[in-house]
């Protein structure tokens, strides 16, 4: 049977989108209209984040094959935080292959399957933020400061999230709170192909399980020298 | 208004046994439709229904399976995926 993958991607992406772009603590677009790489803006309207306030740009990379394999994100502006790489990538399990690194010690639960979606992806990025996994750092300073020096830590990411703010489009409206959502955009497409496939897109249980969750962990584990 | 019916074409109206609300795990398109990548409902796009519980267009599923990194696994439940021979 010959698979072209990129029929599934592309119209899994175009929904998905769609259905991201409803939410306010995301911004999400195609870049030039090029639905595997998306410009991500994560907003966080938390307020009890270390992080509220900021304006996190991203960039989504997503292979042809997606839902098989998982997407690739990247901060554009590096932060300081124990799974955050400084080019900005994360070490997060569910954007891992649940064949990688088997010694990491990450439970095939938490990684990627093909029935994962962009959506939990940066809903479990938002939730690492303030949830680091410091036993497996990406960032060793920050791993250590973090530990040692928690004050000094919020310091920096304090600066961090000053930083974000730089990017925030001129005319965007910062949504004052989680439950204040704008009313949904136009979306309505009668005859595009499967209308009735995304009515339950980010509703169903098996995405409730993992709402909320943490997935953390690198193939580069790191133990305290102390 | 009068109208009168000069011509009509009857159209066949097809489904799966399967609950009009269920969608495919994978490709999240109803199971009155066919995956992605099929274009008509029917045998040529039949439906797998995990031991687990959960069911997957067979085209979808397979995907999945011939990934190395699926290990042969359900994506929901990460149980080993075996069907229910018809
Ligand atoms: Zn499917
Ligand atoms: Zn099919
Ligand atoms: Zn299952």
């Amino acid at each position: 049977m010959s698979v072209d993958e990129r029929k599934i991607a592309e119209r899994m992406l175009m929904l998905e989108l769609k259905e991201i772009q409803k939410e306010n603590w995301v911004n999400a677009e195609a870049q030039n209209g090029n639905l595997f790489l998306w410009d991500v803006a994560l907003v966080v309207l938390n307020p009890t984040s270390l992080y509220h306030g900021a304006y996190l740009k991203a960039e989504l990379k997503i292979p042809k094959d997606y839902p098989m394999s998982p997407p690739e994100f990247r901060f554009l502006r590096p932060l300081f935080h124990p799974n955050i790489y400084k080019d900005g990538k994360l070490c997060i399990s569910i954007l891992h292959q649940p064949g990688e690194d088997e010694m990491s010690g990450e439970l095939a639960s938490e990684r990627w399957s093909a029935a994962q979606r962009i959506f939990t992806v940066l809903i479990s990025i938002l939730s690492l933020l303030d949830d680091a996994e410091v036993s497996s750092a990406a960032n060793v300073d920050a791993s250590v400061m973090l530990r040692k020096d928690p004050e000094g830590y919020k310091r920096i990411v304090k600066e961090n999230v000053e930083t974000s703010k730089r990017d925030i489009p001129a005319g965007f409206q910062m949504p004052t709170s989680m439950d204040n959502k704008p009313p949904p955009k136009e979306e309505e497409d009668d005859d595009f192909w499967c209308d009735s496939g995304d009515s339950d897109f980010g509703a169903d249980s098996d995405e409730d399980m993992i709402f909320g969750r943490v997935f953390s962990a690198c193939g580069s584990r790191w133990q305290a020298a102390d | 208004m009068k109208v009168t019916i000069k011509t009509y074409n009857a159209v066949a109206y097809w489904r799966w046994d399967a609950p009009s609300d269920d969608v495919c795990g994978i490709c999240r398109v109803q199971f009155d439709g066919t995956c992605p990548n099929c274009r008509f409902p029917g045998d040529d796009c039949p439906i797998l229904n995990g031991k687990c519980g959960h069911s997957f267009h067979l085209h979808c599923v397979n995907d999945w399976i011939q990934t190395e990194s699926s290990r042969g696994l359900c994506p929901m439940c990460r149980q080993k995926f075996e069907f229910e021979a018809e």
